[in-house]
């Protein structure tokens, strides 16, 4: 499941990366983005792989090839041998351990604890397989921490939710608790890929400016939103808020970075990161703050619906209703602050006053 | 190997042998996928490893062949062969469930 979740994701990256080259078919295309997340001690092996699957005969073959080559980005053979079986048999343990007394102390939580135990097993196999260890670039363990934070944060906010109005996290289809476990372990895959990409450095073998700027802009700018949102939210203010602080967040990161480094690819990917870093954190503060806010009914759509809801009391009510709608509001942030960042981006990597200011300050860069 | 040498995987043990079988041949990673019947996610670990260890040589092709990059060719360095000997007979590899004619080999 974590590998499909990574294809997942690598696709979506795949556009983002701009890996977009003429003359050239899906697997291949994939096999170049993937080799790009090899540890940087494997790089010469991803050219290898490069260069072998351009003699590899017919689409299928291609496409397990390309598979294979996923797999091994993901789980490359550990610089340690046995650090990755024993990180998974311990978070095997730990996963069977919380599903079972979500099972016996919070039963509405025991398939979601037990989805995401599964998946964050699978991530925290393919980060031991990949761990280089110590000293890791700052950058690389802000976004990792951002990235965690954000997860840990969502996971203590719903339970927070379901040990105080149990009703509220009813989910009779698990079809929401499967979702947030997939976006969750989605939001982590893809914040600490964005810190592990590359070089030593943590940010490209070949100091790509580009990318080490993006990545900081997407950490100040996530840090910017979240601090925004924290101070706000307990001032009283709606959870509706945290999408258009976010918004701004995406938009003045992508414009500064794609300014700063006059690349459109470079200033949309920071925004997206912004996305990517924030919003779970974002998550649990709206949660948070909702759940401590004012519970009761406002309007009259919920006036009329509450009574036929079947909910045993109206917080319970106003709480599922408000887990559901950020649930969903994960699903779709990335989507849409994507397209504002790649809009900022473009506006400013064809300012003329940026790129005559990013010019003079380096004369050897050429705009992409 | 010291303390670190471990049993090899039966995977392991059939990589060690296709390639002892010719040593001093260079041979390509996906013909030995496709000797082997491993996938790619597979048999590169396997020679990542192997090669991280110096049992294995590796090296580019050199001859030009138009339309596509030159290819990663691997054999056994002299540790690889004398490591490939020493596994016991008994050992069992894994089986080999395809088995196709050569497409080239340097």
């Amino acid at each position: 499941m974590v590998i499909l979740l990574f294809v997942v994701v690598a696709g979506a990256l795949l556009t983002v990366a701009g890996v977009r080259r003429r003359g050239t078919d899906l697997p291949e295309r994939i096999v170049a983005a993937a080799v790009t997340w090899l540890p940087a001690d494997r790089r010469g092996w991803g050219e290898a792989l490069v260069a072998e699957l351009a003699a590899v005969p017919g689409r299928g073959r291609r496409w397990r090839f390309a598979a294979g080559v996923l797999r091994i980005t993901l789980f490359p053979p550990a610089a340690r041998p046995g650090s990755a079986q024993v990180t998974a048999s311990v978070a095997a343990l730990v996963t069977a351990a919380a599903t079972v007394t979500a099972i016996i102390v919070l039963p509405t939580m025991s398939v979601f604890v037990a989805v995401l135990g599964l998946l964050v097993t699978g991530c925290a196999t393919a980060v031991a397989s990949r761990w280089q260890g110590f000293p890791v670039a700052p950058a690389s363990l802000a976004a990792g921490a951002l990235a965690v934070g954000g997860v840990l944060g969502v996971v203590g906010a719903v339970l927070s939710v379901a040990v105080a109005h149990p009703a509220a996290t009813r989910d009779p289809t698990h079809l929401y608790a499967i979702a947030l476990a997939l976006l969750l372990c989605g939001y982590l895959i893809g914040g600490l890929a964005a810190g592990s990409r590359g070089g030593p450095d943590g940010v490209g073998a070949t100091a790509d400016r580009a990318a080490r700027v993006g990545l900081w802009g997407a950490i100040a700018g996530a840090g910017l939103s979240v601090v925004v949102s924290a101070v706000v939210l307990p001032l009283g203010a709606v959870s509706g808020l945290v999408p258009p602080i976010m918004a701004g967040a995406a938009l003045l990161t992508a414009v500064v970075v794609a300014g700063l480094t006059r690349s459109r690819a470079a200033g949309a990917r920071a925004g997206l990161l912004v996305a990517v870093l924030g919003a779970p954190v974002e998550f649990a503060v709206a949660v948070i703050g909702q759940e401590r806010g004012s519970l009761v009914l406002t309007n009259a759509y919920d006036m009329a619906a509450y009574p036929r809801s079947g909910f045993p009391d109206v917080a319970s009510y106003l709480l599922s209703d408000a887990l559901g709608g950020n649930i969903v509001s994960l699903a779709v942030t990335p989507v849409f602050m994507y397209a504002f960042a790649a809009l900022g981006a473009a506006v400013a990597a064809r300012s003329p006053g940026w790129s005559r200011t990013s010019a003079r300050r380096r004369p050897g860069r050429t705009p992409r | 190997m010291g303390k670190r040498d471990r049993r090899p995987s039966a995977q392991t043990v059939a990589v060690l042998r296709a390639l002892a079988a010719e040593p001093a041949r260079w041979r390509y990673g996906y013909d030995l996928c496709t000797e082997l019947g491993l996938q790619a996610g597979s048999m590169y670990p396997i020679l990542m490893r192997l090669a991280g260890r110096g049992l294995l040589e590796t090296g580019w092709e050199t001859e030009r062949v138009p339309g596509r990059p030159p290819r990663h060719l691997y054999r056994l360095s002299s540790a690889g062969i004398a490591y490939a000997e020493a596994i016991p007979s008994g050992v069992e590899a894994a089986p080999v469930r395809r088995s196709r004619p050569q497409l080239g080999g340097a």
